[in-house]
């Protein structure tokens, strides 16, 4: 406990250490918060899901903080809708018809045009589908007619895929052409105001209903932006933190632990165990670890926990097992090994109770550091297409980035804000490290 | 005190900085030492010895906290000295050091020969190469190293043989002063007395002026002219050996010679009950009232420095004029 | 067979088989070579050398650290040397072992309790209780009181001299009968060796424990033992009793290491001292004949340097004995012939 203390009040000493420290705890506090806000299940729902779940998204979108810098001004997506808000809706009974006017009012004061434009309808009713006619009117006063045609229960009209509309508009597609200032010439630029939207639907019985949806599509959304797929960012980004601490984590403490043990016992009974040790490692090191890997992935299974076996097997016959010997056998000649066997301590006694609790404090820098060299391998392998098919991690999103051709095509959030939370990452776990490695091997304090 | 010794240290005190405290490893120390004499520093581990050494060669680690005093040698005031001048005027050239544990200090890639010549080199006292490794055999001839032995490494010698080196790396550049941290400590009986009959050999043919620091006082009888003794980084006692020898004053002195077993003689060796105090913390008073036999009312306040003989001071209560009750 | 002796050792050789990359046999390092003594209860015999004399490998051959090359080794009547993994456990009960480096001694990690709780736990004392109560004695038989003071610090929490005295703690835990202490005072300042080879004895006569006591010093082995073997070169070269050896070393090579040994007088820095020239033997090639021949100031030429000399009873009788030619009926006569 005393000793504990110490080495704190030693590693207070460390300002990197400290902000290290303050990385770890920070994203070690994400994963706790992820983990408990978007449980397991709903998570892979929601990164599996497909579009359907998405439809309310942008495609593609920067996160919404852009617009927090200064001369930015983009719309982020806006969502309008009539369920739920009654005043918006007005209904008129015509013998056994019946007619219903939805208007929809659409703010617009962004420098930018939106992404993308859909009205969505979901109609209740007995026997005929009801007619729809929707009309889009501009602060200028101008009434576009947007559509003019029956429907059935759920329809979805992509204004911006809308050909027809598209020549009205002067060849601009909808969600540019809607917005346009008409005075001005050349590269069209929007018009601030108020926009309405109406929808007059005529239906055929006195119970039925209707309602409508605007989706006004963001150049920018959410948090962390979207992807090609419309998922939000988001969720892989916050669930790629406790994915990645784990992998890290399990891998460096498996091999580590694995490989002390075996270092210890193969110095420990020397001659042939040593020696087996010994070549079995040298074979192990000329063996490239990636191409396994891949052939692992491709031919069997790209599970994490498949992998995260793999790493740790072949971690365990690493260089790591030479450095630990030379720590060992110097701990071997210790008098108070030998005064242990004198007072009959058995073998397995003797490496995991006198051996390995001398060495482990001089590797836990070593650990710690070796925890982001793992997080970057889970990385580089989904890059390289072996990510896990079900988990959202940060080299998924990287890889989807990369496969989209994220940055030729100007999406560089896409690709950023992974990197910069794997970066953290490994920054975070190496500043501790290196703090670490001088307090537990003081030899290094005076270089 | 004599005005006219070679070397003379003036309240000399090292301080350090440590996470538990700041340790007075060297406090107030005084010493004179005539030419061609040798002092020998006797103490237990931790008492300051090897810290003195180390403050009067400058060695300084970085967690000095306090260095001052006056280290006068030959005339030359040393502490007022830049460290730049120290290094290349006073450092190897005037005093040079035998380490603590020297015979493991050798570059082990490096012939004993070279390794002797080194210091030279690089202090520049000779021009060439081979004036310096002329200057280093004569020193490997004078501490008895064999002529073959010089172009072997320092793995292929013995302990012994390799303590030599040491002391010839030490010699080569004809110091005034030589400091010998524990030189003999860490080797056999035999060796030791080898190592003792070089010493004297070296003092008699050339007059070299000795400090040797150790906690072996039977073997610090055979060379020392001066015996100084030390406890918790104060000198306690400084004496001619022999009226030490034969009679120490301070009572620590006194039972640190009765702890020695003897070989020629009948009395059964005794122990010194506790433990020296803390550096971090010293005690106010005498540092060695808590273990005295001699206690009394005074040793409550610091003891002052009396001089019972010319060249024979201690730091004890007892000996105060005026106080006759022992 | 002696059925009074509690170690009983016999013509013991450990050698060490030097390889060269691995497999080609270089020779043997003659550590210990031809050794035989007897330790009765509450007796300390003494083993004197030098570095490379031998005398440590001997102390681990004793515990079973070592399996001896050849030779026999009994303990209370029982041959250690035949003995399979059970037996030498209990052996390794009944023999303390006290090492010269205290700190390195105690593994660092651990805290005064857990050190002590150790040698209980390997030798199956499973009652918390019954264990705590052994601690408690064994801790106030070394003078670590108040217990409870010491019981939760670490090694390095504590002087050298208290180290040692943990290390002795740990030695006589298991009640032996018999402590092989290597240098136990060797790294200690002078004011606490004393101390500690004075505990060592009080305790030897509360348990009437023999006690190995393995040192290159003389001076303290002239107080602290009965008896006292010195070695040179893998042999025991000399054996008397204590006083008698100090008194009137016989072999040519005690005298020279008697001779070597300074008492704390002034008058020692006016003489140089008497040292035989060279190094000790090699112990993979030892010179032939006897080991000393070539440093010796009185080495009979014709006969030292072909023949081991054999062990014989010097003029001192009461079991004074040494391994040279000078005092077989073969140097004599050699003598006169010389003269």
């Amino acid at each position: 406990m005393n000793s504990v203390l110490k080495r704190w009040a030693e590693i207070r000493r460390y300002p990197s250490a400290i902000a290290g420290m303050m990385i770890i705890l920070a994203l070690v506090a994400l994963s706790v918060y992820t983990v408990f806000a978007i449980p397991y299940r709903q998570a892979i729902q929601l990164w599996r899901g497909g579009e359907n779940l998405w439809i309310e998204n942008p495609r593609n979108a920067a996160p919404a903080w852009f617009n927090l810098f200064p001369g930015i001004n983009l719309p982020t997506t806006m969502v309008i809708e009539s369920q739920g808000s009654p005043e918006r809706k007005a209904a008129l009974d015509l013998d056994g018809l019946k007619e219903v006017r939805i208007e929809l009012p659409v703010s617009f004061t962004f420098d930018g045009f939106p992404k993308e434009i859909s009205l969505f309808l979901s109609a209740r009713y007995q026997t005929a589908d009801p007619y729809i006619t929707a009309t889009w009117i501009t602060p200028d006063g101008r009434e576009i007619v947007l559509a003019d045609q029956s429907i059935k229960r759920e329809a979805s009209i992509r204004l911006s895929q809308d050909t027809r509309l598209e020549r009205r508009l002067r060849g601009l597609s909808a969600e540019i052409g809607l917005f346009a200032d008409p005075n001005r010439q050349g590269e069209p630029v929007p018009l601030k105001g108020e926009y309405r939207l109406v929808v007059d639907a005529l239906l055929f019985a006195p119970g039925d209903d209707l309602d409508a949806k605007l989706v006004v599509y963001g150049q920018l959304h959410g948090l962390a932006g979207t992807d090609h797929r419309r998922r939000d960012l988001t969720i892989p980004l916050l669930w790629g933190a406790p994915i990645a601490l784990a992998f890290g984590f399990l891998a460096a403490i498996g091999s580590t632990l694995s490989t002390m043990i075996i270092a210890a016992a193969g110095v420990w009974w020397g001659r042939w165990v040593d020696a087996l040790i010994q070549r079995i490692t040298e074979v192990n090191l000329i063996l490239p670890v990636l191409p396994i890997l891949i052939m692992v992935g491709t031919m069997y299974s790209r599970s994490i926990w498949v992998i995260l076996n793999v790493v740790i097997l072949l971690g365990i016959f690493s260089g790591g097992i030479k450095t630990y010997r030379a720590i060992f056998l110097q701990v071997k000649e210790s008098p108070y090994i030998e005064a242990a066997r004198a007072y009959g301590a058995s073998s397995l006694r003797i490496i995991f109770r006198y051996m390995i609790p001398r060495v482990a404090p001089i590797l836990v820098p070593q650990f710690v550091a070796l925890i982001p060299s793992y997080v970057f391998l889970e990385a580089t392998l989904a890059v390289l297409g072996l990510g896990d098919p079900i988990l959202p991690t940060w080299g998924k999103v990287l890889d989807d980035a990369y496969t989209n051709g994220a940055i030729y095509r100007g999406y560089f959030y896409w690709v950023l804000l992974p990197s910069a939370l794997l970066i953290t990452t490994g920054l975070g776990f190496s500043m501790v490290g290196f703090a670490l490695d001088r307090i537990f091997n003081p030899r290094l304090r005076g270089l | 005190m004599s005005i006219n010794g070679f070397l003379q240290v003036q309240d000399l005190s090292l301080h350090f900085r440590t996470l538990q405290g700041i340790v007075q490893a060297v406090d107030d120390v005084s010493l004179t030492l005539g030419k061609g004499r040798t002092l020998a520093i006797l103490g237990e581990s931790g008492c300051g010895k090897s810290s003195l050494a180390k403050a009067i060669l400058r060695l300084l680690p970085r967690n000095v906290q306090a260095y001052r005093g006056r280290i006068v040698l030959d005339g030359l005031d040393t502490m007022s000295l830049p460290e730049e001048r120290f290094r290349k005027e006073v450092r190897w050239t005037k005093i040079a050091l035998v380490p603590q544990a020297a015979q493991n200090a050798l570059n082990p890639v490096v012939k004993i020969s070279e390794q002797i010549a080194e210091p030279l080199l690089v202090h520049r006292r000779v021009g060439q190469k081979s004036e310096a490794l002329e200057r280093a055999r004569e020193a490997a001839r004078v501490v008895g190293i064999p002529a073959d032995f010089l172009e072997r490494y320092p793995f292929e010698l013995s302990g012994g043989m390799r303590q030599r080196a040491a002391i010839a790396m030490a010699l080569a550049s004809r110091p005034d002063l030589v400091v010998l941290d524990e030189p003999t400590s860490a080797l056999d009986v035999l060796t030791q007395a080898n190592l003792m009959n070089v010493f004297k050999e070296i003092k008699r043919a050339f007059g070299t002026t000795f400090i040797l620091i150790t906690h072996d006082i039977a073997t610090a009888s055979e060379l020392a002219d001066d015996v100084a003794v030390m406890y918790a980084g104060q000198i306690v006692e400084q004496a001619p050996a022999s009226e030490f020898y034969h009679a120490p004053r301070h009572p620590y002195s006194q039972k640190l010679m009765a702890s020695v077993p003897t070989l020629r003689e009948e009395k059964s060796p005794e122990f010194i009950p506790g433990q020296p105090p803390s550096l971090i913390d010293p005690p106010q008073g005498c540092r060695f009232a808590d273990r005295c036999p001699a206690r009394f009312s005074r040793c409550a306040a610091a003891p002052p420095v009396v001089e019972l003989s010319p060249g024979h001071t201690v730091k004890c209560w007892l000996y105060e004029e005026g106080y006759h009750g022992h | 067979m002696d059925t009074d002796a509690l170690l009983q050792v016999k013509d013991l050789y450990t050698w060490f088989e030097l390889r060269r990359w691995g497999f080609a046999r270089v020779g043997y390092v003659r550590a210990v070579d031809g050794v035989s003594f007897e330790l009765y209860p509450g007796e300390t015999v003494a083993v004197v050398g030098e570095s490379g004399s031998g005398k440590s490998t001997l102390a681990k051959t004793i515990l079973g650290l070592y399996r001896p090359t050849r030779g026999e080794i009994y303990f209370a009547g029982k041959p250690v040397h035949q003995m399979k993994a059970a037996g030498l456990k209990e052996y390794r009960a009944k023999v303390g072992y006290v090492q010269q480096d205290p700190f390195g001694a105690l593994p660092p990690f651990m805290n005064v309790r857990r050190i002590l709780e150790e040698p209980l736990i390997v030798h199956g004392v499973r009652d918390r209780v019954e264990r705590e109560q052994r601690i408690h004695r064994a801790l106030e038989d070394v003078k670590l009181v108040p217990v409870e003071d010491y019981l939760s610090k670490f090694p390095h929490q504590l002087s050298g001299g208290q180290q040692q005295r943990l290390v002795i703690a740990r030695a006589i835990l298991l009640e032996p009968r018999m402590i092989v202490a290597d240098e136990p005072v060797s790294m200690l300042d002078v004011s606490v060796r004393v101390e500690i080879l004075e505990l060592l004895r009080k305790i030897q006569q509360e348990y009437n424990l023999g006690i190995i006591y393995i040192t290159h010093d003389l001076s303290t082995v002239r107080h602290f033992s009965h008896r006292i073997l010195v070695m040179y070169g893998g042999k025991v070269v000399e054996r008397a009793r204590a006083r008698d050896l100090v008194r009137n070393p016989q072999h040519p090579y005690t005298q020279a290491l008697l001779a070597a040994l300074s008492d704390p007088r002034a008058e020692n820095a006016h003489t140089l001292k008497p040292v035989p020239p060279g190094e000790p033997p090699s112990l993979l090639n030892p010179p032939p004949g006897c080991r000393f021949h070539p440093r010796c100031p009185v080495r009979i030429e014709g006969l030292c340097e072909r023949e081991a000399p054999p062990e014989v009873e010097t003029p001192q009788g009461a079991g004074h004995k040494a391994l040279c030619w000078l005092y077989h009926e073969r140097g004599e006569k050699k003598e006169e012939v010389a003269m």
